[in-house]
């Protein structure tokens, strides 16, 4: 009986432990052939051909400073297994900080689309699945970007309707058509990377732009109201329209 | 749906808050039950009794984590009609394995000592995990609170399976331990 009760008490255990251990959906990858027809199929196996050939992955972005076996499609939401979404434990960044650790951008825009990526490594021996968002700029507050222009922010985290673990993440209220403004990291090559084994994924070669993680860095203006990290913007904490973030932004980047 | 949302639902007495709650989360409980009991049917009839106990408790529940809140249920509805099998149909599953492996922590015992409740051991567990390394204590949740096979910890984490069992043998240990300088007793 005694095994039972540790069997059964570990069945308590704190939900964070529970929440972080949610196993990954096994890997279902999607016969692509039946979905493009037979043309499609030779030109694929063609495509094939020539990545055994070139001995590299075959990808939809020109991974020139990323090295190793590192490749990166865009995939659909169904194509995402349920628990890829698992975020880790947030480290706390002081307000200040948050304009001042990184070289940011401060921008408001609108959300033009969101699309999935897949990061494999070797092949399918280790997948990251994060997004790539287009936003289209309105006014800048900080950056060597200009208005009207599209910018792709590289998001560590896909979108589907899968399993989502963490319910604090205000990227996951992201959607195409939705206003704010939006203080992303500048991807730099040397920094901004993430590595499995011998190979590595430069961010950069993905989006100029990145989230580090998706609770911070945005205000959303959502049809339930402003939506973003109160706990850690906290002098925006009474903030109501993006105009007050506006404000709130401009001040934060002028005491730099 | 947001899990707020769907906690909302049950609140109004919302029939859509079962359908809303076996959209997102049907998948991650049939796979907590699956583990246990290895049975598709059995599974299925723990994660409808989970939606019912879900209803039932929510109100005067409002969890803070849906998807935990719901699995705890499932693993505990799965292990309970897991008792009921019999020994043939036990020998298939994890369950039999995780048991047994589990017997290796549990601490020896002494006359003074008194065995404790399931509530003070859970929180003697808690703190041994706070204190482990994050991968650490995910592969013990993936293997003693989900039951998972060896075979896919050790595929999600691309090691061996015999680097995972080491590992999981070295937890086992480590774990003992800790209860014992607790003073606990099973």
């Amino acid at each position: 009986m005694k095994r039972e009760t540790l069997l059964y008490a570990i069945g308590g255990i704190s939900d964070q432990y529970i929440a972080e251990a949610a196993p990954e959906a096994k890997k279902k990858k999607k016969p692509l052939w039946i979905k493009w027809g037979a043309a499609a199929a030779c030109l694929s196996l063609a495509v094939l051909g020539a990545t055994l050939l070139f001995n590299e992955p075959a990808s939809d972005f020109d991974l020139t400073r990323s090295t190793g076996n590192v490749s990166v499609q865009y995939v659909t939401a169904d194509e995402i297994p349920e628990g890829a979404h698992t975020s880790g434990i947030l480290a706390e960044i002081p307000e200040d900080e948050l304009f001042t650790m990184y070289e940011i951008i401060a921008f408001k825009g609108t959300v033009q689309s969101v699309d999935n990526i897949l990061i494999e490594f070797e092949s399918g021996e280790a997948l990251l699945y994060y997004s790539v968002a287009n936003l289209q700029v309105e006014k800048v507050y900080k950056g060597d970007i200009e208005e009207n222009s599209t910018l792709k922010v590289l998001i560590p985290y896909p979108f589907s309707d899968g399993i989502d673990i963490s319910n604090n993440d205000t990227v996951k209220q992201l959607e195409v058509g939705m206003t704010g403004i939006f203080t992303p990291k500048v991807s730099n090559p040397t920094d901004d990377f993430h590595q499995w084994g011998e190979n590595k994924i430069v961010f950069a070669d993905i989006a100029p732009y990145r989230f580090t993680d998706g609770t911070r860095w945005m205000f959303l203006d959502t049809d339930e109201g402003l939506l973003f990290d109160r706990h850690s913007y906290n002098g925006a904490a009474n903030a109501e329209t993006l105009d007050d973030i506006e404000e709130y932004v401009n001040t934060m980047l002028s005491d730099e | 749906m947001d899990d707020s949302k769907i906690i909302e639902l049950y609140w109004e007495r919302s029939e859509n808050a079962i359908a809303e709650t076996a959209k997102k989360y049907s998948n991650y409980c049939r796979r907590i039950s699956y583990n246990i009991l290895r049975n598709d049917e059995d599974a299925e009839e723990c994660v409808n009794d989970t939606y019912l106990n879900a209803w039932n408790s929510m109100p005067p529940h409002r969890p803070n984590r849906l998807s935990t809140f719901l699995g705890k249920i499932t693993r505990n509805l799965s292990l309970n009609k897991y008792k009921q099998y019999t020994a043939k149909k036990r020998g298939s599953g994890q369950t039999e394995l995780v048991l047994s492996e589990l017997e290796e922590c549990i601490p020896g015992a002494t006359d003074v000592e008194q065995a404790v409740d399931e509530i003070i051991l859970t929180e003697a567990l808690n703190r041994f995990l706070a204190n482990q390394p994050q991968k650490k204590r995910i592969v013990f949740s993936q293997r003693y609170w989900y039951l998972m096979p060896i075979k896919e910890i050790a595929e999600q984490w691309s090691m061996s399976e015999s680097q995972t069992k080491s590992m999981l043998f070295r937890i086992r240990n480590e774990l003992k331990l800790h209860l014992e300088k607790e003073g606990i007793t099973i």
